[in-house]
């Protein structure tokens, strides 16, 4: 199989860009993220060297906080970027040409990333082989983690695909389909947990599928922005506004459901649906979601998409965090000095982790992005 | 439990010692099924007894590599009966406190703004010994006293009695359970004891007042009662708040704070007036009758809602509740007893109740005790005799049957009836113990010496010259602990269960050496504290060997009850129980409880009440990780419809200022409860801690003792009452 | 002599216990039941269980709650000691991704602690907060290592230091075991030999000469938060 010039760029873009990256004319956004690699990398290092006891700020009371909100984030944002692959592909194939390698790449690299995230919060990833010695066919856990395998590994073969004009229509059903699953069962795995009401919902999972399709979709958008301009094709562009406005609607309209359904019930714990009311309708719903949509509806230029999909990025980001640490505020058993509302902040190592994590994501695409890697494919021909 | 009205009688009682014990030999069968944990085979049991507080319950001390892993209740413990409280349970975080004394210090700076030098024991002994030279060339042995607390306190009272000293004052005595015990002793000529000779067990009925039993954790005390009323029994509890034990209460009377003597006097009325009183009990062992009856006409029911603002059904109903189930009733004597400064005669209406429903002696009532005590060491030359006639430190307060804190404080200020120019302080936290710290801090500046034998550094610890740090209670052979139960007396040992860390040293080490340096060698013949134990053990025809195993012998004793061949003795003048007490005439005293009104908050202050948390012993415990790690500071409790009208929300920090402008140096956090009147607030003794080495008490909560500037003085025996500060609210700080 | 009634109440569990050792494992049936009427809040059992097992800050296998009810003057309290419940449909085994919590045949819900990979959403999915994580924390500082704080618990009758990595409880779930450490060597839990209520009765419910399957079947039962279906072993007398 062809490593060079598919997986990878080829040998002489690599020494090429290398060379320019030793003269400083890497670009700035590769030497910022690899500053940021870097020091995220001493921050994930630190978790692992000196024990989470001394360095996360989750606790018995909120036993999930940044690192699995951004694993969340990432893991939608990939399965974002292969909805938004599928929906190029069918319906807008000729503008879409040109972005799926880098759409499918992104949504690899975010698998992994989250992945990194979440392995610098468990207890024991060491012993993560547990997974195939003693599975458990009741954990929604379980099941997402053999979904998000099967989900990488069809990545890896799609992008393969794409990287060699290969494409099948299976691989791309598939691609979409297995996704589907992996999100939908990530959103089961919080969706499921009946104790927690901020997350017990059936709602959840098509929550998690829209807002996932909303911020990969984002990221995408930020690429065929970033493309547009370059190519000087404004239409490549359109259908990623038009996507993203539907995103917009439709997790407005779900988080609206999801906020009515909690604000209704009044069962013990459902209270944290009154007390987050206004921070949810002003910054879930106002800022997160009506500003970006109105943005696109006045203004239609690449900037403005670029701007809209950072706006969305930045904004789901903290609602993964919300929707994960929200969860705790109210106590289950509240005893001893325990406030009446639990507080978390995160820790500097807990935001190091993201640091590592998004830099990781940006230097790895700019890098690929620099050295050509998804211009070759864009070169080859035939295959179809 | 005979004894004679004298004071002299009464301390000889306190320590006699009791020849004969005989004792089973054989290891019960529960001793030796304790679970052995996995891969712990090689684990030790060493039994001991807690000191967490003064119930001294046994506890078994799992040991591996030299280090004390985990501890157990030890069943044969008459006090815990293998059971341990919140607190006892976690003597892990008594012995491993990092902060803890770790070496003798002296203290180069002033007191109250120490510096220290670390000093090795023998300079600490010789600076001691010097000092303690010049107090006694210049003013005499009475001018030093010991202020204790504790077990290990016997050795610093062998020493210093040794070297001619008779000042030794505790303050469970005068800041604690004074009131309560002279208010019986002069009723039935004996007190209740320690544990308290409750038959809660059989009772049928019993009625509290305070005694927040849950809160304060008395272990086989909580036990019996919650058993009693498994049994049937009734319980009435009269509280300003609604304590633990209110809440298994059939009635709970928020009595009006400070007015409970005349709800005693009404029920005495009823009980009296209804005929409800044993009438052949109180023919046939009581003296006072009539005149206790006449005294008591004023306080009728009506008279005493006004009071209390218990509505007046409700009291004669408790009180014709009482009478049907006499005599197998217990009125609590209560413990902390110094509240208002009439205790004494508070806890005589209580004793005069109790003999009127014929409770003493009774099942269900106050059981008569059994148990002995160890003989002291064999052969050990007579204490040094003191010119008899002098100065008495106590005569101030005539009833003071033992030495008060109280007087001790006084006369170190005012240098009469004698001066005392040095304190030695074994286990007493006196900047919270006592009431008034200006008054305290005024003592201690005219001293010439103040030793303190401590294991923390705790608030006190700053103004002493010289601290020496003793191990705890899990590192050492201490004194024998010997209690009274029905039926049964115990004995039990307490014995190191590792080296003790750092420098620490035991009491028993600490007096030996020092009483050397101070030529009193011949007193501490013993080669160290096993010897001693073993000797007196020995003495007592106890099986030493079997106590180091058991950790307790329990020693058969004498029917609790009255019966045809079990009649009572009471140690009073007339040999009888005084309804009517004839030497508090003599004295001045009013013979019957009289009604004296006590000043109420106005509008906009509250009355500062206090107790116990079931997790913490006073400020002994506020920096045991183990105890921290579930109740680090103290909150505020206040009525919630009273706080609301205030504006104050649960979670808020407040101050308070008390009646003279005292403003709490540290914020509190509110609590709002409907377990609390509306003219009083509540909080938790022991926190508000200075010290700053107690990392992690520092500044958690506040302190009701630093709001204490009011502080009346039963003037029958010389306790210090606490409870008479009121406080504003003092939002936002 | 002491007359029957005042057997002391864990002499009589204790023979229940040994009764039910007899039996093969899955025979048994181990259950608690808290009588509410007995529980002075105290909170005897919930640092017994702290030195029982060795648990670092923050982790209490058994809280006890006080809840008020009512209003002045008719105040209420009620005091509700949380073990874990060892439910018999537990939701927090069902989502244990690698099995690492699973439920015994005697009816004990136990961590695996050498199988835990730290997810903790098993902690998230307890509806009664039974869980705690274990990440490492230390009563006592640096001084740690010369105390209790690094010996072994032997909980789940294993060795499990937390000096060492792999059997270590850090990284782990932690939560009441019903003390199977102590109960297999004949021993009674530890939160009921501490009880100064006597308010902790512990046995075996499938034998009906038990002590705790009499009371049961005599009081009246409440089972905490019974409506979400996790089926709890611990029966709250009321
Ligand atoms: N956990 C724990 N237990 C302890 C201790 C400890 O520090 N911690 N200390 C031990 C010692 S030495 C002692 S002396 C005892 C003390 O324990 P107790 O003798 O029980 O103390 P009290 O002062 O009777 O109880 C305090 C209760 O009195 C109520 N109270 C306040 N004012 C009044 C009033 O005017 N009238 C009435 N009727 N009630 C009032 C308060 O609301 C509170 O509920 O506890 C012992 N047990
Ligand atoms: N404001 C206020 N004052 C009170 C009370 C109150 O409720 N409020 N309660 C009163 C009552 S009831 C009592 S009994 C007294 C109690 O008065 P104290 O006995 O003085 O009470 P603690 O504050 O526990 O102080 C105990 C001291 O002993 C030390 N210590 C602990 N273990 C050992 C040991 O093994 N050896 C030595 N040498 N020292 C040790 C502790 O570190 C601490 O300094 O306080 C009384 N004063
Ligand atoms: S009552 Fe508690 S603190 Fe007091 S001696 Fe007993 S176990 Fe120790
Ligand atoms: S109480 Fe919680 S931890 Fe215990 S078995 Fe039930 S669900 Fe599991
Ligand atoms: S923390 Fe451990 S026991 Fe809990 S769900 Fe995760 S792997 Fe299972
Ligand atoms: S059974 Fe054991 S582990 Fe469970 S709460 Fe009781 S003492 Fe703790
Ligand atoms: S030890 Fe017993 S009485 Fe005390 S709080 Fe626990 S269950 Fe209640
Ligand atoms: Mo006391």
């Amino acid at each position: 199989m062809q490593i060079y010039g598919v997986l990878i760029p080829k040998k002489e873009q690599i020494s090429g860009y290398l060379k320019e990256f030793q003269q400083g004319k890497g670009g700035v956004l590769v030497y910022l993220s690899l500053v940021g690699l870097l020091v995220g990398g001493v921050g994930v290092g630190c978790i692992f060297m000196l024990g989470h006891g001394h360095t996360i700020n989750t606790s018995s009371y909120v036993p999930w906080g940044l690192q699995i909100s951004t694993y969340v984030f990432f893991a939608l944002v990939s399965g974002g970027c292969i909805f938004t692959n599928f929906i190029g592909n069918m319906f807008f194939p000729h503008h879409y040409r040109s972005l799926a390698s880098r759409v499918i790449f992104l949504g690899l690299i975010t698998a992994i990333a989250g992945f990194a995230s979440l392995a610098s919060e468990l207890g024991h990833v060491e012993r993560m082989y547990m997974f195939l010695l003693s599975p458990n066919p009741t954990s929604p856990m379980f099941w997402m983690s053999v979904w998000y395998s099967a989900d990488i590994t069809i990545l890896i073969i799609e992008y393969i695909h794409i990287q060699r004009r290969r494409h099948s229509k299976g691989m791309l059903y598939a691609s979409f389909v297995i996704p589907v699953i992996t999100y939908c069962s990530l959103g089961s795995l919080f969706g499921a947990v009946g104790t927690m009401p901020y997350y017990y919902s059936s709602l959840l999972p098509i929550y998690f599928l829209f807002s996932g399709f909303l911020t990969g979709n984002a990221l995408c958008a930020i690429v065929a922005a970033q493309q547009s301009r370059r190519t000087g094709n404004q239409a490549a562009m359109k259908p990623f506004m038009r996507m993203q406005k539907i995103g917009l609607a439709s997790v407005f309209v779900l988080t609206f459901c999801r906020i009515i359904v909690g604000l209704s019930s009044h069962q013990s714990g459902y209270e944290i649906f009154r007390e987050t009311f206004f921070q949810n309708v002003v910054f879930g719903m106002l800022g997160a979601l009506v500003g970006p949509f109105m943005i696109l509806m006045y203004r239609r230029t690449s900037a403005a998409l670029i701007f809209s999909s950072v706006l969305v990025l930045i904004t789901q980001f903290l609602a993964r965090l919300d929707l994960v640490v929200e969860g705790f505020r109210v106590p289950v058993f509240r005893v001893y000095d325990m406030p009446e509302r639990i507080s978390y902040f995160p820790s500097i190592f807990e935001m190091l982790v993201v640091v590592f994590s998004l830099s990781a994501v940006a230097l790895i695409y700019i890098v690929c992005e620099k050295m050509g890697l998804f211009e070759i494919a864009e070169t080859i021909k035939g295959g179809h | 439990m005979t004894i004679k009205f004298s004071r002299r009688t009464f301390l000889k009682a306190a320590g006699a010692a009791s020849a004969g014990i005989t004792a089973a030999t054989t290891v019960p069968k529960k001793f030796l099924s304790w679970a052995e944990e996995a891969g712990q085979k090689d684990m030790q049991l060493i039994p001991t007894f807690c000191e967490l507080c003064f119930w001294n319950c046994g506890l078994i001390a799992k040991v591996e590599n030299g280090k004390v892993i985990k501890i157990d209740g030890n069943p044969l413990s008459l006090r815990g009966r293998g059971r341990l409280c919140g607190r006892g349970n976690a003597a892990l975080g008594a012995l491993y406190d990092p902060d803890r004394l770790k070496f003798p210090l002296i203290n180069t700076g002033t007191r109250g703004a120490p510096v220290w030098k670390r000093a090795s024991w023998d300079e600490a002994f010789g600076l001691i010994a010097n000092k303690m030279k010049a107090i006694k060339d210049s003013y005499g042995p009475e001018a030093l006293a010991l202020i204790y607390h504790g077990t290990g306190a016997a050795f610093w009272k062998h020493l210093l009695h040794a070297y001619g000293v008779s000042t030794f004052a505790a303050p469970s005595f005068a800041q604690c359970r004074g009131p309560r015990d002279i208010g019986f002793v002069l009723t039935f000529g004996a007190d209740v004891g320690s544990p308290e000779y409750y038959d809660f067990s059989k009772s049928k009925y019993i009625v509290l007042l305070g005694s927040h039993l849950g809160e304060n954790a008395h272990n086989s005390q909580v036990q019996d009662i919650i058993k009693g009323f498994s049994s049937g029994a009734k319980l009435t509890v009269v509280d300003p708040r609604l304590s633990n034990i209110a809440s298994k209460a059939e009635r709970w009377l928020a009595i009006k704070p400070a007015t409970d003597l005349a709800l005693l006097l009404a029920w005495i009325r009823i009980i009296i007036e209804e005929g409800w009183y044993d009438k052949e009990y109180v023919e046939k062992y009581a003296v006072g009758f009539d005149e206790l009856r006449a005294a008591v006409q004023e306080y009728t029911p009506q008279w005493a809602e006004n009071e209390t603002s218990i509505a007046s059904d409700v009291i004669v109903e408790v009180a014709r509740e009482m009478g049907g189930n006499s005599p197998n009733v217990c009125i609590g004597a209560g413990r902390y007893a110094v509240w208002y400064g009439d205790d004494t005669q508070r806890s005589r209406a209580i004793a005069i109740l109790n003999a009127l429903l014929g409770t003493w002696g009774r099942e269900g009532g106050y059981f008569f005790p059994s148990g002995g005590k160890v003989p002291e060491y064999p052969g050990l030359p007579a204490y040094p005799t003191h010119a008899e006639g002098g100065p008495k430190l106590d005569d101030a307060y005539p009833f003071a049957l033992l030495q008060t804190t109280t007087s001790i404080k006084q006369a170190t200020i005012t240098g009469q009836p004698h001066p005392i120019k040095g304190w030695f302080v074994y286990g007493s936290n006196l900047m919270k113990t006592m009431p008034d710290k200006v008054e305290t801090i005024k003592a201690i500046e005219k001293l010439d010496l103040l030793v303190a034998i401590d294991t923390m550094p705790v608030d006190f610890i700053k103004y002493a010259d010289i601290v020496l740090p003793e191990c705890t209670y899990m590192e050492r052979y201490d004194e024998i602990s010997s209690g009274k139960f029905k039926g049964q007396g115990e004995i039990a040992l307490r014995q190191p269960t590792v080296e003790p860390l750092f420098e620490s040293k035991p009491s028993w080490w600490m007096a030996k050496e020092l009483g050397n340096k101070l030529g009193l060698s011949t007193y501490f013949p013993w080669k160290d504290g096993e010897e001693y134990l073993a000797k007196r053990c020995e003495a007592g025809g106890i099986d030493f060997a079997q106590l180091k195993k058991s950790g307790v012998i329990v020693t058969p004793g004498k029917p609790p009850y009255i019966s045809a061949d079990n009649q009572p003795e009471f140690g009073t003048p007339s040999g009888k129980i005084e309804l009517y007490s004839k030497q508090l005439a003599e004295k001045g005293f009013d013979p019957v409880p009289k009604y004296t009104k006590h000043p109420q908050p106005q509008a906009g202050s509250f009355r500062l009440l206090f107790g116990r948390a079931p997790l913490h012993t006073f400020s002994r415990t506020t920096n045991n990780f183990m105890l921290t790690d579930l109740q680090q500071e103290n909150s505020l409790w206040i009525n919630t419809k009273k706080g609301k009208e205030l504006g104050l929300k649960n979670g808020d920090y407040v101050m308070l200022e008390n009646q003279d402008g005292v403003r709490s140096p540290g914020r509190i956090l509110v609590k709002l409860t409907q377990r609390m009147r509306g003219d009083a607030v509540y909080m938790n003794h022991g926190f508000g801690v200075h010290s700053k080495a107690m990392t992690r008490a520092n500044g958690q909560g506040i302190a009701d003792d630093d709001l204490m500037t009011d502080a009346a003085i039963d003037p029958i025996m010389g306790g210090t009452a606490m409870r008479r500060n009121f406080v504003k609210i003092v939002k936002g700080g | 002599m002491p007359s029957p009634e005042d057997t002391d109440i864990l002499d009589i569990m204790r023979a229940d216990l040994q009764r039910a050792l007899k039996k093969p494992r899955q025979q048994r049936r181990w259950a608690m039941a808290i009588d509410l009427k007995k529980c002075i809040g105290c909170h005897a059992c919930t640092t017994a269980c702290m030195s029982e097992n060795l648990t670092p800050p923050d982790i209490h296998y058994r809280p006890v709650k006080e809840e008020e009810l009512g209003e002045y003057p008719n105040t209420g309290m009620r005091f509700l000691p949380r073990p874990c419940m060892q439910c018999d449909a537990p939701s927090c085994t069902q989502v244990c991704p690698v099995t690492a919590t699973y439920k015994r045949d005697d009816g004990i819900v136990v961590i695996d602690y050498e199988r835990c990979i730290g997810c903790r959403y098993c902690l998230v999915a307890c509806p009664y907060g039974a869980r705690s994580a274990d990440v490492g924390h230390y009563y006592t500082g640096d001084f740690h290592t010369k105390t209790y704080e690094v010996e072994n618990s032997g909980e789940y009758g294993k060795t499990s230091k937390r000096t060492s990595h792999w059997r270590s409880p850090i990284g782990n779930a932690r939560k009441c075991h019903f003390c199977i450490h102590r109960i297999e060597k004949g021993e009674l839990t530890r939160c009921s030999t501490t009880c100064l209520g006597s308010a902790t009765i512990f046995g075996d419910i499938n034998d009906p000469q038990a002590l705790i399957t009499k009371l049961i079947n005599k009081s009246n039962v409440m089972k905490y938060k019974e409506e979400l279906g996790t089926k709890p072993m611990v029966f709250y007398l009321t």
